[in-house]
Order: C-alpha cells, then sequence, then structure tokens
C-alpha cells in the first residue's frame, strides 16, 4: 500500500503548504466572501461501508456551500494567489491535468465561467477553501447533505429516489453546463449528483480508514468481485460508483468531471 | 479471498501439504500420459478417453526450462487485439515472450439495436473488449487506460491471471490515468475478462468485459476460419426495440429481466451483411465467451453440430455437441466443419432470447450443395388424413 503512504506523505505536505497560502493570504486580503452557505443539522451517517463494531458516524452540525465553486470563482482565486497558478504549482501538489483545460494562467479560454471549477487537485481544492476561512466538507458531511431527498433529510423514503440519483449521476454531460440549474434537495443544496463528482476532505478514508486491515478490506470490496458484500445498502449503485471514485484518488489527481464546494 | 494479516492458519498448511503428496504421487503414477496423446487418440478417431481425473498438469509453466528465464531476457512482443468478430491473430511463437497489451476503457453512447442507442462503457470502444491473445508461460505486462473524458473510474479482473483480483486492485485508475501491472499466464485456455469496479455488476451490465486467449505451448491445429462471439445481457428503461437513447435500469438488472440478450453487443452485429462470411467445407473455430453479467448462455448454432467442443474452455473435449452452455463469466470454444451451403443461425436456445431479445448472429456458407449429406425440399404434396381414409376403402 505504498501509494497511500505517498498520500499520507502528500497530505501532510499539502496541509502545510494551505497554512502557508493561508497566512499568505491574510497579509494580502481579506478572504472572499464566497458563495452562499446553508446550516445542516448534524447527525449520524451511514457510510456505505462502515467498520465494523462502529458505531455510525456521528456529524456535527456545520454549513455547506450551496452551489460548487465555480471556473470564475477559482480563477479570481488564483489572481489572488498565483502560487496556485498552472505554470507555479509544484508537481507534488496538482498534477499534469491541473487547470490543463484553461488557456493560460489566468485565462478561462473557452470554459463557461459559470461552470463548476475542475482539474483540480484536491491540495488546490482544500488552498481554495481554506483562502475563503473554509475548509473541504467530509466524507461524512457530503454524504449526509447528499442523502436527502427533494422533501424531507432522507431520500430513500421519497419514491423513485435511487433511480433519480443514478440516472443524474451516470448521465452528466462530458462537459458540465452552469451550475445552480437543477433542483435544490432539501438542504437547499444544489448539483450533488448531476454535475461533477466533489473532493471531500478525507478522501482517502474510502481507502483508508485507519485500521490497515480494514483499510484493505474496504478496498478490496470496493474493486474486486466481492463487491458489495460488505456494504449496507446493496442496491445504492450511485452511491457504489462514489466510493469508487473516491477510493482511487490521490491528492495530486485531477479531472474534467471532478470539482469541489467548501464546508464550513 | 485471504486475510490480510499475514499469517497463515495451521490446517491451511496440513491441507497444502496433503494436496502436494497427492498430486506428487499422481505425477509419478500418471505423469507420462500426456494431454497432448489423448487429444491426438481423440480427434483422429473419434475414439473418447474416459479416463476420469486424468492428471493433465497443464500448469506446468515454470518446469518449462525457457520459463525459468529472467524476464529482462524475453523478447518484447506488442500484444494485437482481435476485435470481435475477427480474433486476435494466432501467437505463432515457439518461445516464451515478454507481451505488452495495452487496452484504452471508454464510455460512449452507441446503437444496441437499429436506433435504439445505449451508453456503452467499453474496453477499446467496443462489446465485447477486444480479444487478448498471447502463449502459455507469457509473462505479460499489461497497462490499462482511462480515457479522460470517462466519467468513472474503471479497473480490469482477466480470469486468466492467477493473483489478486486478477488485476483488479492493481488496475483500478480513474478518468484519464493508466496503470500497468504484470503477470505470467499460468494456464492455457480461454478466459473472460472483465471491469470489477463497485459496482460491479452494472459496470459488466454496461459491456465491459472480453476475452484473453492464452495458447497451449504446441499451439492449436489450423483451421480456415476463427471468429470471436460474445454473449451479453443488457438492462434498459425501455423494452426491447423501443428507440431513442436508453437508460440503464438497475431495478431490471437485479431481477434479471434482460430487455436485450446479444451477441457482440448489437442485435444486428452479425446479421445480414455483418454475417460471418464461410465456404462449404470450411473448418470453423467460434471462441465463444458470456460476459452476463446475469444469463447463462445455450449456445447453438441451428442445423450445425458441433464436432468438437471445449468445455468451458478447459482441456475437456466433448463430441458431437448439439448446445453448448456458456456460463456467466465464463467460456467455451467449438469447432465444426460446416458441411453444405445454407444460413446457419447462431443463438441461444433459452430461444425466446433469439427472436425477442436479440440473441441472434449468422454464418452463412456459400458453395456447392452435397445433396448425399443434405436433400433439399425433394417434393410437397397436399396431406389430408381423412381423404387418405376414403380413398384407402
Amino acid at each position: 500500500m505504498t501509494h497511500v503512504l505517498r498520500f499520507l506523505i502528500g497530505l501532510t505536505l499539502g496541509l502545510a503548504a494551505t497554512q502557508l497560502a493561508a497566512a499568505r493570504a491574510q497579509g494580502a486580503q481579506p478572504a472572499a466572501p464566497g458563495p452562499a452557505m446553508v446550516e445542516i443539522p448534524g447527525g449520524p451517517v451511514e457510510l456505505l461501508f462502515p467498520v465494523e463494531g462502529e458505531e455510525p458516524v456521528e456529524v456535527a452540525p456545520f454549513r455547506i456551500d450551496v452551489l460548487p465553486v465555480t471556473n470564475a470563482e477559482f480563477l479570481a482565486f488564483v489572481e489572488a494567489h498565483p502560487e496556485w497558478a498552472r505554470s507555479a504549482v509544484p508537481q507534488v501538489f496538482a498534477g499534469p491535468g491541473y487547470l490543463a483545460g484553461w488557456a493560460g494562467d489566468l485565462d478561462l479560454g473557452a470554459l463557461d465561467p459559470a461552470a463548476p471549477a475542475t482539474q483540480v487537485s484536491w491540495f488546490a481544492a482544500a488552498a481554495y477553501c481554506e483562502a475563503r476561512g473554509a475548509r473541504l466538507p467530509t466524507e461524512a458531511e457530503w454524504e449526509l447533505v447528499a442523502s436527502a431527498g427533494l422533501e424531507g433529510p432522507r431520500g430513500v423514503d421519497e419514491p423513485g429516489y435511487r433511480e433519480r440519483v443514478l440516472t443524474l449521476t451516470t448521465n452528466r454531460a462530458p462537459v458540465p453546463g452552469p451550475v445552480g440549474q437543477g433542483e435544490p434537495n432539501h438542504y437547499g443544496v444544489h448539483d450533488l449528483h448531476g454535475l461533477v463528482w466533489e473532493w471531500v476532505f478525507d478522501v482517502g478514508s474510502s481507502m483508508a480508514t485507519g485500521d490497515s486491515r480494514s483499510e484493505g478490506d474496504r478496498r478490496l470490496q470496493l474493486v474486486c468481485g466481492g463487491g458489495s458484500a460488505g456494504a449496507v445498502d446493496k442496491s445504492d449503485y450511485a452511491a457504489f460508483l462514489r466510493y469508487a471514485f473516491r477510493s482511487g484518488l490521490e491528492g495530486g489527481y485531477s479531472s474534467g468531471g471532478l470539482g469541489f464546494r467548501c464546508a464550513g | 479471498m485471504r486475510n490480510n494479516s499475514g499469517s497463515i492458519p495451521l490446517n491451511v498448511i496440513f491441507i497444502a501439504a496433503a494436496a502436494f503428496v497427492a498430486l506428487a504421487v499422481g505425477v509419478a503414477l500418471y505423469g507420462d500420459r500426456t494431454p497432448a496423446s489423448a487429444g491426438q487418440g481423440a480427434t483422429d478417431g473419434h475414439v473418447h478417453d474416459l479416463t476420469i481425473n486424468q492428471p493433465t498438469l497443464q500448469k506446468v509453466a515454470l518446469n518449462d526450462p525457457e520459463d525459468s528465464l529472467p524476464v529482462d531476457e524475453l523478447p518484447i512482443v506488442k500484444g494485437v487485439l482481435g476485435y470481435a468478430p475477427n480474433v486476435a491473430p494466432p501467437v505463432n511463437r515457439d518461445y516464451r515472450a515478454h507481451v505488452q497489451v495495452e487496452l484504452e476503457v471508454t464510455e460512449l453512447v452507441k446503437e444496441i439495436a437499429p436506433g435504439v442507442e445505449y451508453r456503452f462503457w467499453t474496453f477499446g470502444d467496443t462489446v465485447p473488449g477486444p480479444m487478448i491473445r498471447v502463449r502459455h508461460g507469457d509473462y505479460v505486462t499489461f497497462t490499462l487506460q482511462n480515457h479522460p473524458s470517462s466519467m468513472m473510474p474503471h479497473n480490469i479482473d482477466l480470469h486468466a491471471v492467477s493473483g489478486q483480483g486478477g488485476g483488479a486492485e492493481a488496475t483500478l485508475i480513474s478518468p484519464g490515468q493508466q496503470a500497468t501491472f504484470a503477470f505470467t499466464a499460468l494456464n492455457p485456455g480461454v478466459y473472460i475478462y472483465h471491469c470489477a469496479t463497485a459496482p460491479v455488476g452494472m459496470h459488466i451490465a454496461n459491456g465491459m468485459y472480453g476475452l484473453i486467449v492464452v495458447e497451449p505451448k504446441e499451439g492449436w491445429a489450423e483451421v480456415d476460419h476463427e471468429f470471436y462471439v460474445v454473449q451479453g445481457d443488457f438492462y434498459t428503461k425501455g423494452d426491447f426495440g423501443e428507440k431513442g437513447l436508453q437508460e440503464f435500469d438497475m431495478q431490471r438488472a437485479i431481477d434479471e429481466d434482460a430487455a436485450y440478450v446479444v451477441f457482440n453487443g448489437n442485435v444486428e452485429s452479425m446479421t445480414g451483411d455483418n454475417a460471418l462470411f464461410v465456404e462449404a467445407g470450411d473448418t470453423v473455430r467460434l471462441f465463444l465467451g458470456n460476459g452476463g453479467p446475469n444469463l447463462s448462455s445455450s449456445f447453438h448454432v441451428i442445423g450445425e453440430i458441433f464436432d468438437e467442443v471445449w468445455v468451458e474452455a478447459g482441456d475437456l473435449k466433448n463430441y458431437n455437441v448439439q448446445t453448448t452452455l456458456i456460463p456467466a463469466g465464463g467460456a467455451a470454444v467449438a469447432e465444426f466443419t460446416i458441411d453444405v451451403p445454407g444460413t446457419y443461425n447462431m443463438v441461444d436456445h433459452a430461444i425466446f432470447r433469439a427472436f425477442n431479445k436479440g440473441a441472434i448472429g449468422q454464418i452463412v456458407a456459400v458453395g456447392d450443395e452435397n445433396a448425399s449429406i443434405f436433400s433439399d425440399r425433394i417434393s410437397i404434396a397436399p396431406y389430408d388424413p381423412d381423404a387418405a381414409e376414403t380413398t384407402g376403402r
């Protein structure tokens, strides 16, 4: 599991870098106000692959962005923090795909400013949120928000919820359109399923649970024929897709289908 | 699945030791009865060796001096892929090689039937994925590439691989990544490969499967035609034939209620102009796979008898077979001579799948009739039992 080690080392470095960036930012200018956030009451979250013997994760109340971070917002961030420009960022914090669709360091090119910011590494996303005085949501927080339906906090209680989420997840446009077009969920949060995947703070937890045995087990459950044996809800296909996607990620990775939003 | 703690329970060691002793005794008693000689007798005169539990010991790889050559001394060979219904070319080598295979994963919308589109997840843009062909004992470096335009992470589990997940864990990659792992092809045969990323059923249901062929060291007898045919079942929101872009239907997949059962990813993949054309008298070898995800195939060619079937694509040969079973996630090889001209329909003989869900393909044989084997209709006349009775009196 050397990649896990590599990721953890990268994570540590990245945290240091974001602290640095935040410190610099504070000297330069006040944090940007950022888009609207909503309050999410906390509660227990049952993850798709709970660790045996552990209680459901208890999430404390938190706030989360109503919309994913957009290209325009990320451009403003890079303008204020040139160390995150494509040509300046160290490779360890952002791989070759970082902002690859931009026409230049401070030029979105053909990208829609209102579309979600993608091709952003975990480190860059974390730095962005940090600069706003926020952070990336944890996996449990993200899943808690995403499990809400249109009417209430438990989507599974609403007829057709699973099918709707799966359809949204698998029928995304290859190039994401503007944020905020879809129907908001019960909490008033948009675009959780139909636009892009999203970074979470503890992205590695889809494979690294802190316990080397369950770590391996969980990753194996996601990639091997054993498949759903350990999963709580075997018919939640969209959740399998999300967890599998996260399990393959490393902090420097970026792609055109992966964006983020901040929490606090 | 092995536990990760690293220690091997004592009883496992005992069982392993016992199995080893039994194997050694088996080799001592029967080791000289090579599979080659057994097979020879059978194919020549159809004198079938019915010995049960004959130790074939095909999994020798590593006993053969050539198999101990260091990998970096092996000649490097680029793996050539075969796109169905065409096969990958025979390896045509009498030495071990380091075969390098690259396979790209894509997600794309294509027709599954006329006017019906589906969002396939593919190996190599096709369903089934391209055929990979290596030689028993080859060292294979396998690179899987996930196209940057993909939405999903993907990986590959090759049933020809002995090792964790058949390569599934080693090859799990996000869009825009590639991963490489290596294996030695320890067992000859024909094997399914498929994507094994959660939810596995959905990745397979979207078309992510194909065949990897591991030829025995001595190769196989030449035939006039080799074809590559893989069955798969598909689960769409709309029923069979409903036009437009059809979405995957999760509940239908769980209920195993297929809307489509097709060969090579399309109801018309091998019909009409796409039929497999041969000449009467030709020998044909079909590499048959079944990706599933759910349904086993009762594979039959209407108007033909398989002279020889490699049961489940293993060493066991069966002869004079009408319908052979191809399990989901399995394979078979069927060989036959097409004696007379005609259109031979390949079907899943669970027959509603053929005529109502698309599991049909055609082999068209042209050439001279041979009335001693098959006469077309000799006569036709009215038949009325009552009338016959009356005139009889």
